[in-house]
């Protein structure tokens, strides 16, 4: 029977780790949270994972994500005290650049495939999108106060210049650039309450998103018909009744297809996508449950992420101050 | 004996036409307020939008002649035009100008840019015309 193994676990005292993430090429593992440091973990030659670099100065309050760029060679952070960071690693990881405009706390980043663009949102309500120049300098490309409320994630296409964002509005939207700015495209309604975190499927046809009504849900491009420019994004899956709190964080392996789920019930699910019989059938998607770690931790789960390289290799991160990491063993 | 009925029925009906006369008269005496609260409350919103209108074209006009002049970054120059174009066909004498809302929201995601470009604060920006702007 497929299950989750834990592998280490790793205690910050009295801090909360928001947010985790793996470089693109899985050799990195990334972590934030209210101590304002950027803690990077890497496995050592005992197959144990050590703490290798701790970057920290640059932000006054809690740091609540981070995102790599798709090179692996800058690192961004997002932080309540309103700003973005921007790492690179030189000699050591130094902070190249600190984007001001959002009028509060900043809570998603996300890097673009292209490299070219970052995307930030915050409780401001407004999404904002960076370009990043050859030497390396962030300029403002677009403002855009689509959402009607705080805005809680970004996250860029894994191939094209194509973002989706999520709010309190309950809302998930998508960008496009349009001439020299960017515009929101599609709005996607589905969820009743705010919607936490999205993500894509490996081909970008799909996009899993996750919410306060404790629901995982699965949207599908549809091609647009003659004469309309834009396709269609319609939910073709809503999975319910599996997790008991929020659900704050959704990750789909683009290796295994396999889809992760930080919940508030301090669990880890993870999340098979199929055709056939299913947990429930719209438009033929369903997901099955197919493993479980119950008491993964002890406070609400807020972020896990699956190695991008490494198969079935897992990170989560909690409010009980520890960062742990897992085996998925599918027996299967 | 009918005058006895018609006196008692009064009597029994005295309740119920004092509660009308007493919701009617408090009905008219919240109307009369609620529409003075409105009206204020309408006065103040349309000072603070014309107000928000005014510094952002006094802003962009005054930025665009001084990019100008110093032949300064097109981007930041176009973002000003912009502001001005989305501004220009705002009726201020007409409350019922439909786009108002929607240009100014147009703007204000505009001008936040435009600040991050030039690298200056929103806030400080808009102290710098007026602390009180609540905008």
């Amino acid at each position: 029977m497929p299950r989750l193994q834990c592998l280490q676990t790793f205690e910050s005292l009295n801090d909360k780790i928001w947010f985790t993430c793996w470089n693109p090429s899985g050799t990195i593992l990334a972590s934030c949270g209210s101590d304002k440091k950027i803690k990077l973990w890497q496995r050592g030659d005992d197959d144990k994972y050590v703490c290798i670099n701790v970057l920290e100065g640059s932000h006054t309050r809690t740091i609540r994500s981070i995102s790599w760029s798709k090179d692996g060679k800058f690192l961004a952070s997002a932080s309540f005290d309103a700003t973005v960071c921007i790492w690179v690693k030189r000699e050591n990881w130094e902070c190249i650049a600190t984007l001001e405009g959002h009028e509060n706390e900043v809570k998603s980043v996300s890097w673009s495939s292209s490299g070219n663009f970052l995307a930030t949102c915050s409780r401001d309500k407004s999404v904002w999108v960076w370009e990043i120049d050859e030497d390396e300098a962030f300029e403002c490309s677009s403002v855009m106060n689509s959402h009607s409320q705080d805005v809680k994630c970004v996250k860029f296409h894994p191939n094209d210049d194509i973002f989706a964002s999520a709010s309190y509005d309950d809302t998930i939207k998508l960008y496009k650039p349009s001439g020299d700015e960017w515009i929101s495209f599609c709005t996607m309604e589905g969820h009743s309450s705010t919607v936490w975190c999205v993500d894509w499927s490996e081909d970008g046809n799909t996009l899993v998103s996750c919410g306060d009504d404790r629901t995982v849900k699965l949207w599908k491009e549809f091609k647009p018909s003659i004469g309309s420019n834009n396709a269609i994004w319609k939910c073709v899956c809503t999975l319910s009744g599996y997790h008991d709190r929020p659900v704050y964080s959704v990750d789909w392996c683009h290796k295994t297809d396999l889809i992760l789920t930080a919940c508030g019930d301090n669990a880890i699910r993870v999340f098979r996508k199929c055709q056939t019989d299913g947990v429930e059938n719209e438009g033929g998607l369903s997901l099955e449950m197919v493993a479980k770690e119950y008491d993964a931790h002890k406070e609400d789960v807020n972020c896990a992420a699956w190695n991008p390289i490494e198969e079935n290799i897992l990170a989560s991160c909690s409010d009980d101050g520890m960062l742990k990491f897992w085996k998925f063993i599918d027996d299967q | 004996m009918g005058e006895n009925i018609e006196f008692l029925d009064m009597i029994a009906m005295a309740e119920d036409k004092f509660q009308k006369e007493g919701f009617s008269e408090g009905f008219s005496t919240g109307e009369h307020r609620g529409f003075g609260d409105a009206f204020l409350l309408g006065v103040k919103q349309a000072s603070s939008c014309a107000a928000e209108i005014g510094f952002y074209r006094g802003f962009c006009l005054e930025c665009r002649k001084r990019l100008s002049n110093h032949n300064m970054s097109d981007t930041k120059l176009k973002i000003c035009q912009d502001i001005l174009d989305t501004l220009e066909p705002i009726d201020l004498s007409n409350c019922d100008f439909d786009n108002m809302l929607e240009s100014l929201q147009t703007c204000q995601a505009k001008f936040k840019r435009l600040c991050a470009l030039m690298k200056i604060s929103t806030q400080s920006s808009r102290n710098s015309m007026n602390a009180d702007m609540s905008f």
